[in-house]
């Protein structure tokens, strides 16, 4: 119980970070993020850049500050799309025609076959690049693990006695989804959104790096981390930071998701529905 | 007295298995009828029938007719099934603790009832009838446990929402599927109360399915009784009870034994309950009743007056002079 809560402690707190640095960097930033100050180039750690600078003397925790935007924009956009529309197909699949729900499922099969990174190259090859492009892909890719977490759920809660109960009372099955199936999965769908969170900062970051996400002049994680890659000899730091950021931001909701299923739902492990990951 | 619920030649089928047989029943209004049978002889699968609720995979066949409502609601679909549940018809599930919806306030799910069948319009008139119901079947400080959940309640309360919910929009039938077998012994009692006077109150008709014989006889006036799917005997309960005639009743009831009721568990009838399509072909009590002959190799017709009083027993129990 105790190593749970902090589980949720630590993926709350470096979740928090995340959200309080994108915040505040709409009002502070330590120095303008685009300023170039050439004599600043690579320059390291010190009271004036406390990560250093980049290769054109931006500097980096201003960068980093601002790039979380990026990420966090990305991700509410691309889950909360996702789940928009995942979780009503969840529902369907469980709720209606047997037939119809196989089929919801093979096409998610289909979807998830098709990473986010290969979706983005493909749309990016048809629409061009930027940001919401990655937000669709990685909104797309996303969809499946929704549905098929919400059907799951939605499944088992249409064995227990209560829906049957309900039944016996006169609800029709639109009111029985959105009265006791819905209702019954939200902290399924929770849990979902902070995993899945996890995962579209990872594909945000990995689209960046190839240069099919946010344009130059927005800072972002991958980027920053792309822009590191032909100085890694000189200045492994300039990796480091970014990807740091990174590894932290997805440990943290992926540590939120694990916190909150335990503290939303205890009994979610004897119900065995496991969060697509 | 008119038949409220009217069912004949009621089966449950799961592709070529049969789970019910031929159950045909009648409740009158204000008549109060029993459903006696060990576990696994069809008690829920027939109550499950008449309401419609079969599980998916599960196919009712013969007919079930309801009072007034001209359809036959074998074959129903669920736009003529929904608003006759919980208005003209309704029931009471055993498990307490599952049959209410967790995420959802004890007050709105008993208001639910009542807006979904228009007895209210607005939210707030159908809560506080909720309230006022909830007082009704004995809930101490009704306000407060409107604003409840569900696991904030005892067993015993549970039951009693369980039971307002059922009762909210004056059912003509209730239908009440071992209402007190997961309740404590104290408990039992005032639920059971409840029940008899809710549905005295509304002259409603009661089917009463349970595994306790005493809970019967003080509930009562008729009795059906089931095994491996089938009614084998029915009738009043007073002559049932003294007088059986099936060889499965009389088992029933010496294993019971009702003058020595210790915690209302059916104490033993030698063998088993064979599983659902297991039983055997002629009487289905056959390979378990020791006064069983090759005549009983062939379906026992029925032998009485009408099908709520009789029994299908080749050799029946005899009767004292
Ligand atoms: N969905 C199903 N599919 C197949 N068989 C089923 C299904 N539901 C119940 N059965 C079988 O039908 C038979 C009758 O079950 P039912 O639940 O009606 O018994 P019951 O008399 O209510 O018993 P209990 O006293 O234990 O509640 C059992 O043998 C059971 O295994
Ligand atoms: S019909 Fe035969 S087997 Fe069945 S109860 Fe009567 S005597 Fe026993
Ligand atoms: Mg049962």
């Amino acid at each position: 119980m105790r190593r749970r809560s902090g589980t949720l402690v630590i993926g709350g707190s470096l979740v928090a970070m995340v959200i309080l640095a994108a915040l505040v960097s709409f009002v502070w930033t330590p120095h303008d993020p685009g300023l170039v100050v050439p004599q600043d180039r690579l320059a390291g750690p010190s009271g004036k850049h406390w990560l250093g600078a980049d290769k054109l003397g931006r500097d980096e925790l201003s960068r980093l500050m601002v790039g979380a935007r990026t990420t966090l924009l990305v991700g509410i956009v691309s889950v909360g799309v996702a789940a928009l529309i995942g979780v009503p197909l969840g529902l369907v699949a469980a709720m209606t025609w047997r037939w119809l729900g196989e089929i919801l499922m093979r096409v998610s099969d289909f979807v998830l076959a098709f990473p986010a990174v290969l979706l983005a190259i493909m749309l990016t090859a048809i629409y061009g690049s930027g940001v919401v492009i990655a937000m669709i892909a990685i909104g797309i890719s996303t969809i499946p693990a929704f549905a098929r977490v919400v059907r799951s759920g939605a499944l088992q809660v249409m064995s227990t006695e209560y829906v049957v109960a309900a039944r016996a009372a006169g609800r029709r099955p639109v009111g029985i989804g959105l009265r006791h199936v819905l209702p019954n999965v939200t902290s399924l769908i929770i849990v979902q959104a902070s995993v899945s969170f996890a995962i579209a900062i990872l594909a945000e970051a990995a689209l960046s790096f190839l240069g099919l996400g946010a344009p130059p002049d927005v800072p972002s994680w991958g980027r920053m981390l792309q822009e590191s890659q032909s100085l890694l000899q000189q200045a492994p730091r300039l990796a480091i930071v970014p990807g740091v950021a990174i590894a932290l931001a997805v440990l943290g909701f992926n540590l939120l998701g694990d916190g909150l299923r335990d503290l939303l739902d205890p009994r979610l492990q004897q119900r065995r529905v496991e969060v697509q990951r | 007295m008119s038949a409220v619920l009217k069912a004949e030649g009621l089966g449950v089928h799961t592709g070529d298995l049969a789970l019910v047989q031929d159950v045909t029943l009648t409740v009158g209004r204000g008549e109060r009828v029993g459903l006696i049978g060990e576990s696994g002889s069809g008690k829920s699968l027939t109550a499950l029938a008449l309401m419609g609720l079969l599980p998916e995979g599960l196919h009712a066949t013969g007919s079930v007719r309801l009072d007034g409502s001209p359809a036959d609601l074998v074959g129903a679909d669920e736009d003529e099934l929904a608003p006759l549940r919980g208005k003209r018809m309704s029931m009471v599930f055993q498990e307490p603790m599952t049959a209410l919806n967790p995420t959802m306030r004890i007050g709105d799910q008993v208001a639910e009832g009542m807006l979904l069948h228009r007895a209210h319009r607005r939210r707030a008139a159908a809560r506080s009838a909720a309230v006022e119901l909830l007082d009704d079947v004995g809930l101490p400080s009704p306000a407060e446990a409107a604003r409840a959940y569900p696991h904030q309640l005892s067993g015993g309360q549970r039951q009693r929402v369980v039971a307002a919910i059922a009762l909210a929009n004056d059912p003509d039938l209730l239908i009440c599927d071992e209402p007190t077998t997961a309740l404590d012994v104290t408990v039992q009692a005032l639920v059971l109360d409840l029940i008899t006077r809710g549905v005295a109150a509304r002259d409603a008709a009661l089917l009463f399915i349970t595994h306790d014989l005493g809970v019967v006889a003080t509930v009562c006036d008729r009795v059906l009784v089931m095994y491996g799917g089938r009614i084998v005997e029915a009738g009043e309960v007073a002559q049932v009870f003294t007088r059986p005639r099936h060889r499965y009743t009389s088992g029933l009831l010496a294993a019971s034994d009702l003058a020595r009721t210790d915690d209302g568990r059916l104490l033993t009838i030698p063998g088993s309950v064979p599983q659902a399509g297991a039983f055997p072909a002629g009487c289905v009590f056959r390979n378990r009743c020791a006064a069983a002959t090759s005549a009983c190799e062939t379906l026992p017709s029925w032998v009485g007056p009408d099908p709520e009083h009789g029994h299908a027993c080749v050799h029946p129990v005899e009767v004292p002079a």
